[in-house]
């Protein structure tokens, strides 16, 4: 008896010191959905020296990679301080003194393209997020005769790509006498945007716990209550995600506002990008300017919702 | 999330509950989501389905005229080469879009410092807050006489490799191609490596006990449980080869030199925009849903996602 004991002590021993690393990871492993890796694996190679080479070959190729991929944006940043000579004689490396005046007329002549841009980016991510949370709930937390119908009715439009509807669409709401509005980008942005965060805040409404819901029917709280006080405070992260992927598309999209809107009143920054890049011909200080000032808008909401951006997307909720 | 109970099911029996609001309010809730998806796609979308058998002219009456526009395109030569761009094109974007960024997931992922791991993650998703447009404007710079990559040629002193990219007919494509190198995409980085983050503690632990190497770790554990992150990104790939000329249209514009960059869902653009050919492009638009759908059918049927223990 004792002697078996000590079999296994001897045993145990000789599992942490060959997997010591796991168990000394293991009480560092944090919560995965704030990306917090299991880091088990390496440590037991890393005396040997072909690993170590890999180690550092593959670290390198991350930094090549990450450093390749700015190469265009540094070059961008670098040359919207040059003016007309500069560029010329100075072409890869910052040139001095920086030509700020690119920047002054690269503003004069977007500023209104940007807040178009705002106007209808934040207009129709409200509306896809109200709409989505409405549904999505409906969806999730209710039965009624048709709902598989309507829902997969509403999933199906999905599928369809928005390159078939283009043409139309445009014959639709020139019809409508939306053309060179904001409501033409706007509403039509609601009705695609809302499916994708239908589905999403759907199947996390469905994940929460049934009794949470019930418990607020029996204090009397009825659809908006439970909705309002028990469903959007758990789902912060996944209505993120619906924000910033409704946002992106939304910013980013191009087709549409392009062949529906012509007037510089209602233009959007994407349009308002091509037109300007049109009218900067050969002064590529400018034209750089423009450039940057497009990613502002982003990159200070970037900075803002770090944190939550990076959360929210590797939290799992995307995924087929 | 994970010890919630699973989702009830869409097509479980049906129960009324007793706290429920009437069915009415539901229904009033739900008119107005679902009366602007009728508006702005069901409509346009039955619509580009019927004129898709109609001969359509801008500001005339559509025309039925049968299937006259898919003969007319079994024999157009622009399609056909469009097509065969387009086949081109998508098997490289497919296979850099997917691969590049899960190469690089995985790199971040092995990263032993949380910090380093956390800040190049953030560093990939930086480039997102450039407008997709400007992008494309700036690779359009990269490739004119006055750019980037012939300064980089001639100062390597290679210039015989020098070609105007996109005017060359042999270059264009490779040139529309390559734009966004190194394709470590941000978004499809931080899809894979929330697939890898969320792998189970103890399945990456059995396979250490059971001293399975790298490789085998990639290849047997990491991908088989990150299939739903791989199906996603294949769907939003494929849409995205299929329906994304705007790149296209920037750098080229009309698919040019000769039809070299051009693809379907810029031709239809173009046959519907330019050439006021709307039941012929709206012909080309059917076509290319039909290729989605048996796409994503086949991807559906045949790639299934693992469960495992935690689920998540």
């Amino acid at each position: 008896m004792k002697k078996e004991l000590t079999k296994e002590t001897a045993g145990t021993a000789r599992l942490i010191k060959e997997h010591g690393h796991l168990a000394r990871d293991l009480d560092h492993v944090r919560d995965p959905i704030t990306g917090k890796m299991p880091v088990l694996l390496y440590q037991a190679r890393r005396g040997r020296a072909g690993a170590r080479v890999w180690g550092v070959c593959w670290r390198f190729a991350l930094a090549a990679l990450l450093f390749l991929t700015f190469v265009p944006f540094l070059f961008m940043l670098i040359t919207s301080l040059k003016d007309t000579h500069q560029f010329y004689h100075t072409f890869w490396t910052p040139a001095w003194p920086p030509t700020w005046d690119n920047y002054a007329r690269a503003f004069g002549e977007l500023h209104r393209c940007i807040l178009n841009s705002i106007l209808v980016t934040a207009l129709s991510v409200s509306g896809i997020l109200i709409f989505s949370v409405i549904s999505g709930f409906l969806f999730a937390r209710y039965v009624f005769p048709g709902r598989e119908l309507i829902y997969y009715g509403m999933l199906a439009m999905m599928m369809v790509p928005s390159v078939l509807m283009l043409i139309p669409q445009f014959v639709w709401v020139q019809r409508l006498g939306l053309l060179d509005t904001y409501a033409v980008m706007i509403l039509p942005y609601m009705a695609g945007g809302q499916v994708l965060g239908m589905y999403l805040l759907r199947s996390f409404f469905s994940q929460i716990d049934k009794n949470l819901f019930e418990a607020a029917e029996i204090d009397g709280g009825g659809l908006f209550r439970q909705l309002w006080h028990v469903a959007l405070p758990l789902s912060r992260p996944i209505l993120g995600v619906v924000a910033i992927m409704s946002a992106l598309g939304v910013w980013n999209s191009f087709l549409w506002p392009l062949v529906t809107t012509s007037s510089e009143d209602v233009m959007v920054l994407t349009v308002g990008m091509l037109r300007y890049t049109q009218r900067q011909m050969y002064q590529y200080g400018p034209m750089f300017a423009g450039y940057t000032i497009s990613a502002i808008p982003l990159a200070s909401l970037f900075a803002i919702f770090t944190r939550a951006f990076m959360k929210g997307v590797t939290s799992g909720a995307l995924k087929a | 999330m994970n010890l919630t109970p699973p989702p009830e099911s869409l097509s479980g029996p049906a129960r009324r509950k007793a706290g429920q609001p009437k069915t009415a309010v539901i229904y009033g809730l739900l008119a107005i989501p679902v009366l602007f998806l009728v508006i702005f796609n069901y409509i346009p979308a039955f619509s580009a389905l019927y004129h898709a058998f109609t001969q359509w002219d801008p500001g005339k009456p559509a025309v039925w005229i049968g299937l006259d526009n898919f003969r007319v395109l079994a024999h157009d030569p622009i399609f056909r080469q469009s097509l065969y761009n387009l086949l081109k094109l998508g098997i490289f974007i497919f296979s850099v879009n997917l691969l590049v960024p899960f190469a690089v997931a995985e790199m971040i992922y092995h990263l032993r410092s949380e910090r380093w791991s956390y800040l190049a993650r953030v560093l990939l998703v930086i480039p997102m807050v450039v407008p997709g447009v400007v992008v494309y404007m700036i690779w359009a710079f990269v490739y004119m006489d006055c750019g980037p990559l012939t300064a980089f040629l001639e100062a390597m002193r290679l210039q015989d490799w020098i070609y105007g990219w996109l005017s060359h007919p042999k270059t264009a494509l490779w040139a529309v191609a390559f734009v966004g190198f190194p394709f470590a995409y941000g978004f499809n980085v931080l899809i894979y490596y929330a697939g890898l983050a969320n792998i189970p503690l103890s399945i990456l632990e059995a396979a250490e006990v059971d001293g399975m190497g790298a490789l085998g770790r990639i290849l047997r554990i990491h991908i088989p449980l990150i299939v739903s992150q791989i199906k996603l990104l294949v769907v939003v790939t494929m849409i995205g080869v299929v329906n994304g000329f705007e790149s296209i249209y920037i750098l080229t514009k009309d698919g040019g030199p000769g039809y070299e960059t051009m693809v379907p869902g810029l031709y239809m653009f173009l046959n519907g925009f330019s050439f006021g050919r709307m039941g012929y492009a709206s012909a080309i638009g059917l076509l290319m849903l039909a290729l989605l759908l048996a796409f994503t059918f086949l991807i559906n049927r045949y790639v299934r996602a693992e469960d495992y223990e935690a689920g998540a």
